[in-house]
């Protein structure tokens, strides 16, 4: 294991880890911006956004971003969450050259074409009806909600239809160029991967990353309370929660065991008291979730 | 809930030195299974540089799973009971017992 890190002059850091005896890499972008760094009126412009980085570039149709990743073996993918959102490929050694640049191609030269995003609106109307479907998803959202109401980090990260359907491409833009900030991005390889060759790929495909510096999230203020949905379901989803650990905070790994010991597995007393000796429920464990100035801690 | 609440409010007095140290090898092992995944790992340096402005040595954060005493176990588990409870519930909720009863038998 050897970590490697490099700081370009845009800011943008680059660290890798070359792993022995592996064949592929993993590598990827992180962006320190996610749904909580939304204003209002932008909510669910950051997965909005993940959607369309992969919808086509000045150089490359939206299908022949998939067509190459595939041809080579690989595959590319992107995932959004409150405080970041990453874009990640898997590929053979060979081909970290070939990630980087359709990587650095969706992420600096995306076109976000008015067709394809009114289609891909279209598609995220059609993901959240899936959330509004499956209660044990919902359920964590209306827990976020309640634990930090009116506040960014509450927020769900789709979206609502209304505000998704009124987003454009001049909204796409304006938050890309405020939040997609080399200083506050990483890109991260590793697997066999070698690092001088990476910061060359990386530095060539990410040239156009906008070099200021992001404005941190509005700060999370846990405040606590309830949210309750009567649905006509066979079962009822409940999530009981509490304010957890920030990352900087000391007492995070400590309470982090504490969650793991309380209902982390199936010897963990909340899995056994309720399941196994009274078959209350079918699904029970705990949770703790850090974030970067706060955290959530529940069942 | 009762149970579940009861379950909590007691492991922050009665946690066991086997339950913690249960815990603290899966924890160990999740860390570990990560270093020997290159995409776990990716992802790993990236929200340690994100968060940290470092990547943790694995020695340090192992270091830190050891280190921590039952007290520090309990204790964080009180503190956190001790916050607001937040509730939500989605279902037949006629029978789901409030915010404020939640917080009544946690004290």
């Amino acid at each position: 294991m050897t970590i490697e890190i490099t700081t370009l002059p845009s800011g943008l850091r680059i660290i890798t880890d070359s792993m022995r005896d592996l064949e592929t890499a993993s590598l990827g972008v992180w962006i320190g911006a996610g749904s909580r760094h939304e204003s209002q009126s932008e909510h669910g412009l950051s997965h909005l956004l993940e959607h369309m980085a992969f919808k086509g570039t000045a150089r490359r149709s939206a299908r022949a971003i998939a067509e190459e990743i595939e041809a080579a073996g690989g595959d590319l993918n992107a995932a959004t969450s409150s405080e970041t959102t990453a874009y990640y490929a898997r590929v053979l050694a060979t081909d970290t050259g070939l990630a980087l640049d359709i990587l650095g191609d969706i992420l600096t030269q995306s076109t976000f074409d008015a067709q394809e995003l009114e289609r891909e609106k279209g598609v995220i109307v059609q993901e959240i009806g899936a959330a509004e479907d499956t209660p044990d998803d919902l359920v964590f959202d209306l827990f976020t909600d309640a634990a930090f109401p009116d506040q960014p980090i509450g927020r769900t990260i789709l979206g609502t239809p209304e505000r998704v359907s009124r987003f454009d491409r001049a909204s796409i833009e304006t938050y890309l160029a405020r939040h997609y900030a080399a200083p506050s991005s990483i890109i991260a390889a590793a697997g066999a991967v070698e690092h001088q060759r990476i910061v060359d790929e990386a530095s060539k495909h990410f040239a156009s990353l906008g070099a200021t510096v992001a404005l941190p999230p509005e700060a999370a203020r846990y405040m606590g309370g309830e949210k309750r949905l009567r649905r006509k379901l066979e079962q009822t989803h409940v999530v009981v929660g509490f304010q957890g650990c920030s990352f900087h905070n000391l007492e995070e790994y400590a309470l982090t065991v504490f969650t793991n010991a309380v209902g982390g597995g199936m010897s963990s007393r909340l899995f056994q008291q309720v399941r196994e000796e009274r078959g209350l429920a079918y699904s029970i464990y705990s949770f703790h979730w850090p974030y970067a100035d706060t955290g959530l801690f529940g069942f | 809930m009762p149970v579940a609440l009861d379950c909590l409010r007691e492991a922050a007095d009665t946690l066991s030195e086997a339950e913690m140290d249960r815990a603290k090898a899966q924890m160990k092992v999740a860390q570990l299974t990560a270093l020997e995944s290159s995409s776990a790992r990716a992802e790993q340096i990236a929200r340690q540089h994100l968060y940290y402005g470092r990547v943790l040595p694995r020695e340090e954060i192992i270091g830190k799973i050891e280190a921590l005493s039952l007290d520090d176990v309990r204790l964080a588990g009180r503190r956190a009971l001790s916050t607001a409870p937040t509730l939500a519930a989605i279902g037949d909720v006629s029978k789901v017992m409030t915010q404020a009863r939640i917080a009544e038998r946690l004290a």
